[in-house]
Order: structure tokens, then C-alpha cells, then sequence
């Protein structure tokens, strides 16, 4: 399971950094690398805002309940335990009595997730959020995987804190509020990709996320396009059965 | 927690203004309690009206409502900006040489009249943009970072306010905030608007209200709703009436 795959992974970050900086990409492709190379079944991400907020900015599965799972913790869970401490959290069992995050617990136990893990999003004292890693076998997540997610988080923070230092603060609050935004246009394109196409959610996210990709186009500017049905995605957005 | 108090704060805030007149929670008492909050010297609420321009819905000061007549006028400036963008212009000194590039005819004429700083948040969610909260201050001042958090706080706070607005009179009314505010941050919410956008033939903003009305004409909660549209136990048809909704409610 550990093998080149994690280098490539972590040039591949910092890349996107030098490259240009979509916040919603780069964060989406960590999660998706988390899923792939440290044998999690999920992975998602939470920034604070300036209203001190946790914000979802990314997931692995775009499942709507897995969604609930992670907003849920802007009352109580390992991400929100882990915003606060900055240090990493763990549960390797969701179903052991008595539970620190009951409400939680819960809701992650009917997704069929039994195990959970979240390492901070930090640099010394300023902690911008958490990776949360979820697991369907009630065995802890392995060390060396914690390990490797924390230096995942690692790049991510620099590169976002580096960002943000190439900014006025003025700009900074203009930029985290946009892609605060972006996420919630997503959602609003994704409901408006399945409606249209008659197809699942998740399937509309993949669609999009696939058509940015062939493209080579940012994914929050797809999103913009489903829903203003600009003419350059009408491939995108004409379902491919007739209308009823 | 400290984030969800500081939103309660906020809410209070604008609740006792409302109480006090023994009226129902409107864009005044966001506008007033704002303007005490972050020390500003006016607030102007703008609207987005016909045609996609901005018209200012409420100011709490006569200096506040000839700088947001000046930039509806010009058709330049911080609020008319944030209005079109999903992202505050945040413009601590209005009289610095960038400011005046960036809004010649605008920046000059508002000093003039006595405002140096102005912070637009734009009232949006996703692609739904209603308007923007604008705070005047009358001399150059950065916003702090407890300033700031208020400000995004009260542009939240103003938001379903605005919709009421856009709904129209008797609608939706509240003699308090309900708490559910913090719904409309959840992600079943905006893809249920998606959806019901394209079952309506309309645009999100549309979607969202008939959605919350539907909410609210059911006494059921905005996410539950939502839920129901997501999962396709409920659909939504224009030229329905006022129940707003087809299908069996789940």
C-alpha cells in the first residue's frame, strides 16, 4: 500500500500550488489520493472560516449522507476535537460504549464506518482545519497511514498558508468566502446535472469532476457553467435521453 | 461553542431591536444592529432589482444613503462589486491611490461626502445572489478580525431577510430568528434548489424560495424537505398553487 505512488502524490500537491492554486481541486485530489494509497474507505476536509466555522471543502465520496457525517461535526466529532487541540484524533471503534461524540458516532455507524481519524490541518500555532479519515473495519487506522495523512495535511497547509501570504489579509477574506462559495455552487450545479440527466447525485459530481478533467478546466468553473447553461458545456448538460 | 455563540450574539442582537418595536425581525433591525456592532457610521442594505441592478433597501444614516444613491448612480463602487462577485470588497482606505483607479468617479465623490472606509459582503449562496450588506466608517480604518467575523455574520443574517423581501409581503414572517438559519449552509439544501430549479423551469433563486415556502406553509424543517427532494420522494411543478409542491410529502 505505501509505495512511489505517496511521492508522486506529494509532488503532485505542490504542483498544483506552482501551477496555480483552485482550492477546491487540489483539496478534492488529496482526499481522493487518501482513498487510494491509505487504505480508508473515506476522506474529507474541514477548514474553519472567519466566523469560526467548519466548512466541508472536500470529500471523497460525494455521498449526501457521508456530507451530513462531516457538517454534523461543527457540534461535535474528531474534526472539531482535533480543530480545537491541534492534535490528531482518533476512535478505532464507533460501536464501544460509552462514546465521547454519541450523536456522531451514530450517524458515521449507519454509513457503516466503525473506525475514524483526524489529523490537524496546521503550522505551529495556526490551525486551519482537519483531514478526517474514515474506515468500515473496527480496527485502528495503522500508524504509518496517520503518518503519511499528516504529511498530506502538511503540504496542503503550507501551500494554502503560502497563498494566502502572497495577500493582503483584505484579499485573503475575499478569496476563503469565494471558496466557501464555490463549494455551495456545487452542490446547487450537481442538483441541477441530476435532475437534468436523470442521474444520481454522486454520478453528476463525477460527471462534472471528469468533464473538468478532459477538459482541463477548474471544476468550480464547470459548476458555474451547468448552472448558468453556458453553450461550451452543452455536451455536459443535455441529457442524453429525450426529455420527458 | 464560541462559533455557534458568536452567530447566537448576532441573532440576539437583531432579535432585541425587533422585540423593542414589538415587530416582526426586517432589514432595519439587521441594518441598526449591525451599525452598533462594528462601530460603523452607516450600513446600507442593497437589493438586487430588475435588470440585475443593485438599489439600496434600507441605510441607517442620511451620509450612508447619498454614498449608496452615488454608487447606484455611477454604477461603480465596493457594494455594487460584491453584489455581482461571491466575495466581500473589503476597502479600508477609500481615498488610497488603488481605490481611486479602481472606482474614479465613485471613491473621490464618496470622501467628498465623508466616507474614507466601506465593506461590502455580498448576500449570496452558490449562484444565488441577493445583494450585499455595506458598512460606511467616516474615517480610514481596517476592519478587526472580531469586526470582520460580525460583519460576515450580520451579511448572514440578512440574507433570508432579503428573500423575505423577495417573496413578498405575508409570506414567510417571523417575530424571531428561528436557529434553522444555520440550515442554509447544508449541502442537501443547495442540491435540492438544483433540483427544483430545473423541475420549475426557473432559476435558483426561485427554487429556494418555493422550497422554503414549502418548509414553512408544512411546519416542516428546510433540511427535511430538502431531503425529501434529493431522495425523489417529492417534486415540484410550476403553475401549482400556493402548497407549492407535488407528490406526497414523505
Amino acid at each position: 500500500m505505501f509505495d512511489q505512488r505517496i511521492t508522486e502524490t506529494l509532488v503532485e500537491l505542490a504542483d498544483t500550488l506552482v501551477l496555480g492554486f483552485d482550492g477546491i481541486d487540489f483539496l478534492h485530489n488529496l482526499t481522493e489520493r487518501c482513498v487510494q494509497l491509505l487504505d480508508v474507505d473515506a476522506a474529507g476536509i474541514l477548514l474553519v472560516d472567519q466566523r469560526g466555522t467548519l466548512n466541508l471543502v472536500a470529500a471523497s465520496t460525494d455521498q449526501a449522507r457521508l456530507l451530513e457525517l462531516f457538517q454534523l461535526q461543527n457540534e461535535e466529532g474528531p474534526c472539531l476535537d482535533c480543530y480545537h487541540s491541534g492534535q490528531s484524533v482518533a476512535c478505532a471503534d464507533l460501536g464501544a460504549a460509552p462514546q465521547r461524540w454519541p450523536r456522531f458516532a451514530a450517524a458515521a455507524r449507519e454509513q457503516g464506518f466503525t473506525a475514524v481519524h483526524a489529523v490537524p490541518m496546521r503550522l505551529r500555532d495556526q490551525i486551519l482545519g482537519a483531514l478526517n479519515l474514515f474506515r468500515s473495519t473496527p480496527t485502528a487506522i495503522p500508524a504509518q497511514a496517520t503518518a503519511i495523512a499528516q504529511s498530506f495535511a502538511n503540504v496542503a497547509t503550507i501551500s494554502i498558508l503560502q497563498t494566502r501570504a502572497l495577500h493582503h489579509s483584505e484579499m485573503v477574506t475575499e478569496q476563503l468566502q469565494a471558496a466557501l462559495n464555490s463549494r455551495i455552487l456545487l452542490e446547487q450545479a450537481k442538483g441541477i446535472l441530476a435532475e437534468r440527466r436523470h442521474i444520481s447525485l454522486t454520478e453528476a459530481f463525477t460527471l462534472m469532476r471528469t468533464y473538468a478533467r478532459n477538459h482541463n478546466r477548474p471544476l468550480s468553473q464547470i459548476a458555474k457553467a451547468v448552472i448558468t447553461h453556458a453553450p461550451d458545456t452543452a455536451d455536459l448538460t443535455t441529457s442524453p435521453t429525450p426529455p420527458q | 461553542m464560541a462559533a455557534v455563540d458568536r452567530a447566537i450574539r448576532v441573532l440576539a442582537a437583531i432579535n432585541e431591536l425587533a422585540s423593542a418595536e414589538g415587530a416582526p425581525v426586517a432589514v432595519r433591525h439587521v441594518c441598526l444592529a449591525c451599525a452598533a456592532a462594528v462601530n460603523a457610521s452607516g450600513v446600507v442594505l442593497y437589493v438586487v432589482g430588475e435588470l440585475g441592478l443593485c438599489e439600496p433597501l434600507y441605510v441607517t444614516s442620511p451620509v450612508s444613503e447619498l454614498v449608496a444613491e452615488l454608487q447606484v448612480t455611477l454604477g461603480e463602487g465596493p457594494g455594487t462589486e460584491a453584489l455581482g462577485e461571491d466575495h466581500p470588497v473589503l476597502v479600508p482606505a477609500l481615498g488610497s491611490d488603488s481605490s481611486m483607479r479602481r472606482w474614479p468617479a465613485f471613491a473621490p465623490a464618496a470622501v467628498a461626502v465623508g466616507v474614507s472606509a466601506v465593506f461590502a459582503f455580498p448576500l449570496v449562496m452558490g449562484a444565488i445572489s441577493v445583494g450585499a450588506l455595506e458598512i460606511h466608517r467616516s474615517r480610514e480604518a481596517t476592519l478587526s478580525a472580531a469586526e470582520l467575523t460580525e460583519g460576515l455574520l450580520f451579511a448572514d443574517a440578512a440574507l433570508p431577510r432579503v428573500l423575505d423581501h423577495l417573496s413578498g409581503p405575508g409570506t414567510v414572517e417571523s417575530t424571531e430568528l428561528p436557529s434553522s438559519e444555520f440550515e442554509y449552509r447544508w449541502a442537501e439544501v443547495h442540491q435540492a434548489t438544483g433540483m427544483v430549479s430545473v423541475q420549475l423551469g426557473s432559476d435558483l433563486t426561485v427554487a429556494f424560495l418555493r422550497l422554503r415556502a414549502h418548509a414553512y406553509l408544512t411546519g416542516r424543517r428546510l433540511s427535511h424537505v430538502a431531503s425529501d427532494v434529493v431522495e425523489r420522494r417529492l417534486r415540484f411543478e410550476s403553475d401549482t398553487d400556493n402548497a407549492g409542491a407535488a407528490g406526497s410529502g414523505g
